[in-house]
């Protein structure tokens, strides 16, 4: 008696894996032009991808930064914005399925400009607060206003300062060269040149008279060309992520620089910055009581498609197999269980909407993110001819699957109680 | 013709009469002699031909000399003489009202002092409203010292008129003007009791009426002498200019200050005056930390101003530059940082009492939305005070060793041809300064201001040097301003009551004169 409900989820588990991996097949094998599902796909992402909000006047190296954070260059950087409002714009990365949106306050402290807009429009998506303030000189008051105004609303908000172009100090006849091993630890210890030395002990005290409780880090950084004899290009970038990491504690952003690194190189670099986005969209489709225009599977199928035209691999039906056989059985079957006892929980009415949706979500987001790294690992090996280790796909898997668990539980990206929050 | 040649004159003529008719006897014995010989029908047509001819060269002439006045190519269309340079905004309205009564004006206006005195009266009456608008009697608001000076000036250029444009003049005895005068007087018992004086005072009182008598008796003579109707059309018009020039000159309160007085301070053979009485006040004003201090300092030559990475002055400061051979003393105002909008008032009341703006931007700081909207909050300023005359502008681009490439430095730069690619990219700083402040680029001097180091200072001075003058003129509309806010009503009468009952008597009296016995 007791056996019956069990095979019967077992067995219907089963049919759903089936149809699950067919879905995904059909997606990669025979991908169709589908613009309503991209575009589903690319809003699902964007509302889950952390906001961090840039503030600083024109010209305090703003591009610099998202341009290094995100490895992308200009153009990238370029194509990937959308007007938020008249005045602010966002900077989304990468296009397709955003993993991080830059939050560009342009023009702040115009007359016409009322910094109190964009609060209202954006404040639930971000993140945390990045001002960039050049280090040379006081912070200027249109930026300390504005993020006075912020901190009222938001004591708890954290705050995160870049001191940038620190190389006016360098003055002198001599080549300027940053000072290295990079000295200024966590951005409150002097770094050998007294006057920028006054200056971010100065600018250090005015953050201090911030109203709110919310931290505030400090990261000098220098991000140049590298056309500028400046080395390193990304001068103080690992103290910055640090500042951000620290500031973001449920462990988005630090998800999001693993995502985000190397992005800026070919291959699989780049392809691992897309993963992020396209879990996040299976994780907000997956939550929605009945899936609205496409599915997990769909979302999955596209991405596995996506990586390979990064990777400039082409997926076979044997290729695809052959992958979804290195997964291991077990691990596909224990997953595959999971998927379908959440996914049946998600059709009770009521408490399963409420509980099943959102752990289906969690899982759809730690799978699709599992799926992707492993994916990676297996068509770099195949493009580059190496011997084909598939216990190392399989270990990828589990690995980026409870890393990514983990992320889900930690920032409740997934629950239902910060759904409100994500419904733009 | 009693009234051209006057009274002694009849003997003259006939004098002249007895010695032409033997000449105009041979008109009618010609006509005899043609009549006689058959030939009056060739004298006829002959006669026909030269009218003809004569009619066509007449026409042909006055069409030429209308559309090009000798001599006045410069000055804008309609116009005998050009305005003052030195004139605000205002000024030129003012101007534009004179053109306005000028344009209508003919030579038959010389020859009718009524005429003459009825045009001046309503140039000067016009002036005087453009000035005075919220006065019930805009005409008489002035004082008495720039009516001294008015009166001053015209007896001036009246006597170098006269010594230009009159044969003769010079041998004229005063004793026959003043008798001209005194019959042609108006307050019949002031002038008897003090001739000269009064003249003074009446050139003052009503220079409408001075003028035109001067004028009116001198350009009579003109007019017999045989001049054009267009030579006639013209003199009318500077007459009426001349009038509505010093009209402006008077009602503007230009006269508080003696510019002449000024211009005069050097006798001529001395080159230049090297070092006016004041200093010309330079404002030296831009962003926190743009390096005010820093061009204070380079401009001193010596440390005056605290340079600091952090915002170290919190107050105006002024610093004293003495003048040396080719540099005029300079007072220089070191506004303190401008951080945010909230500073627009303080800049412009600075800016009200400075002669020229020297405006720092650091060419490494893209951020000029605060730079723009202060200038042209200055500008506003201005643009809404035509009595008043915006100080000119000229921007500092500081910092030009912070662009890039950053580790190169090795001046000189010639950005009119920039050759390396630190000179191109200064280059393109001063352009999008000169673009983002409204300034023509021109206007915009590149500069390494850090102690020390310093780099093109001399073209910082050659740009202030350059705008001297219009600093000048800024400067005097600026030192009249102070002069007109130091006497006011109750200064004048003041100074009536101690300058003595017959001075004010005759102040009255004068006022009074004219507008009820003409």
């Amino acid at each position: 008696m007791q056996s019956f409900p069990m095979q019967s989820f077992l067995g219907r588990a089963g049919e759903q894996i089936s149809s699950f991996w067919k879905d995904v097949y059909d997606t990669v094998l025979n991908p169709k032009p589908d613009a309503r599902g991209d575009t589903r796909i690319a809003e699902e992402a964007r509302a889950r991808a952390p906001v961090i909000w840039l503030l600083g006047m024109v010209g305090s190296g703003k591009s610099s930064i998202v341009r290094t954070l995100t490895g992308s260059s200009d153009a990238e950087v370029g194509t990937g914005y959308r007007p938020c409002t008249a005045t602010a714009r966002i900077y989304e990365f990468p296009e397709e399925a955003p993993v991080v949106r830059f939050l560009d306050t342009r023009g702040l402290g115009e007359v016409a400009y009322d910094p109190a807009e964009d609060l209202a429009l954006c404040e639930k998506q971000a993140h945390l607060v990045l001002v960039v303030v050049r280090a040379m000189g006081p912070v200027p008051a249109p930026v300390l206003d504005a993020l006075t105004r912020v901190r009222r609303r938001h004591p708890d908000w954290p705050v995160v300062v870049a001191q940038t172009t620190l190389h006016d100090y360098y003055g002198g006849p001599g080549a300027p060269a940053h000072p290295l091993p990079y000295p200024f630890g966590d951005g409150t210890r002097p770094g050998g040149i007294e006057a920028l030395d006054r200056s971010l002990a100065a600018q250090r005290e005015t953050f201090a008279k911030l109203p709110g409780s919310g931290a505030v880090r400090f990261a000098p950084v220098d991000f140049t060309p590298e056309e500028d004899g400046l080395p390193p290009a990304d001068y103080g970038v690992d103290r910055l992520w640090a500042a951000l990491e620290a500031g973001s504690a449920d462990g988005v952003v630090s998800m999001m620089r693993h995502s985000l690194q190397n992005s800026g190189r070919p291959g699989a670099g780049r392809a691992a910055s897309h993963i992020w986005g396209y879990a996040a969209a299976a994780g907000a489709i997956d939550m929605l009581p009945v899936a609205g225009v496409i599915g997990v599977p769909v979302v999955q199928g596209k991405m596995l498609h996506s990586l390979a035209g990064m990777l400039g691999v082409t997926w076979t039906r044997a290729t695809l197999a052959e992958f979804s056989g290195c997964l291991g059985a077990g691990v596909l079957l224990r997953f595959g269980a999971q998927f379908g006892v959440r996914q049946l929980v998600k059709l009770v009415p009521g408490y399963g909407t409420v509980i099943g949706g959102a752990a289906a979500g969690a899982a759809s987001f730690a799978t699709t993110y599992g799926l992707g790294h492993a994916a990676i690992l297996y068509l770099s090996s195949r493009r580059s001819g190496a011997r084909f280790d598939a216990d190392a796909v399989a270990e990828e898997f589990r690995r980026a699957m409870a890393e990514a668990t983990g992320v889900a539980k930690a920032s409740r990206m997934f629950s239902r109680d910060t759904d409100g929050k994500s419904g733009s | 013709m009693k009234r051209i040649v006057g009274r002694q004159g009849s003997w003259w003529l006939g004098a002249l009469a007895a010695a032409c008719l033997p000449f105009l006897a041979l008109v009618p014995l010609g006509a005899v002699w043609l009549w006689e010989r058959q030939g009056f029908v060739y004298w006829f047509l002959g006669t026909a031909l030269c009218f003809l001819a004569a009619g066509l060269l007449f026409r042909r002439a006055h069409r030429s000399g209308d559309r090009v006045p000798p001599g006045q190519g410069a000055t804008a269309a309609g116009e005998e003489t050009p305005p003052d340079p030195g004139w605000s905004p205002s000024d030129k309205v003012a101007w534009q009202k004179v053109q306005g009564f000028a344009a209508q004006t003919t030579g038959r206006l010389l020859i009718d002092q009524r005429a003459l005195l009825a045009t001046g009266r309503a140039v000067i009456e016009e002036v005087a409203r453009h000035y005075h608008p919220e006065r019930a009697e805009p005409l008489w608001h002035f004082t008495l010292p720039e009516a001294l000076l008015l009166a001053e000036r015209i007896s001036r250029r009246t006597r170098a008129l006269t010594v230009q444009a009159v044969p003769g003049s010079r041998s004229v005895r005063i004793g026959d003007v003043l008798r001209l005068y005194r019959v042609k007087r108006t307050v019949a018992s002031v002038a008897h009791s003090a001739d000269g004086p009064w003249r003074a005072i009446r050139l003052a009182i009503n220079p409408a009426q001075a003028v035109a008598a001067e004028l009116s008796r001198r350009f009579q003579g003109f007019a017999v002498d045989g001049l054009s109707s267009l030579m006639l059309d013209r003199i009318a018009r500077i007459v009426v200019e001349e009038i509505g020039r010093e009209a402006i000159n008077l009602y503007s309160g230009r006269l508080r200050a003696d510019i002449d007085e000024l211009d005069r301070l050097e006798p001529p053979a001395v080159a230049e005056p090297a070092a006016p009485a004041v200093p010309l006040r330079l404002l030296v004003a831009g962003k926190v930390n743009a390096g005010k201090s820093s061009l204070v300092n380079a401009l001193c030559g010596d440390v005056v101003a605290a340079v600091d990475v952090l915002a170290a002055t919190g107050q105006p400061t002024s610093h004293s530059v003495r003048g040396a051979d080719d540099r005029p003393a300079l007072e220089l105002v070191d506004c303190a940082g401008l951080e945010r909008e909230t500073a627009i008032a303080k800049l412009v009341a600075l800016a009200e009492n400075c002669d020229l703006v020297l405006w720092v931007a650091p060419a490494n700081d893209g951020a000029r939305d605060l730079d723009r909207r202060l200038l042209d909050a200055v500008r506003g300023h201005f643009a809404g005070r035509p009595q008043f005359r915006a100080p000119p502008v000229v921007v500092v681009m500081s910092h030009i060793d912070r662009l890039r490439p950053f580790n190169e430095w090795a001046p000189p730069y010639d950005v009119a041809a920039p050759t390396g690619r630190k000179a191109e990219t200064i280059r393109a700083a001063m352009e999008s300064v000169a673009q983002s402040l409204g300034v023509p680029t021109a206007d915009v001097v590149p500069a390494r201001l850090d102690a020390g180091m310093l780099y093109n200072i001399d073209a910082v001075w050659t740009a202030v040097l350059a705008r001297v003058p219009e600093a000048r003129q800024s400067q005097l509309i600026r030192l009249l301003r102070l002069a007109g806010s130091a006497g006011g009503v109750a200064g004048v009468a003041r100074q009536i009551v101690t300058g003595g009952r017959l001075l004010s008597g005759l102040v009255i009296e004068g006022i009074a004169g004219p507008r009820t016995r003409i």
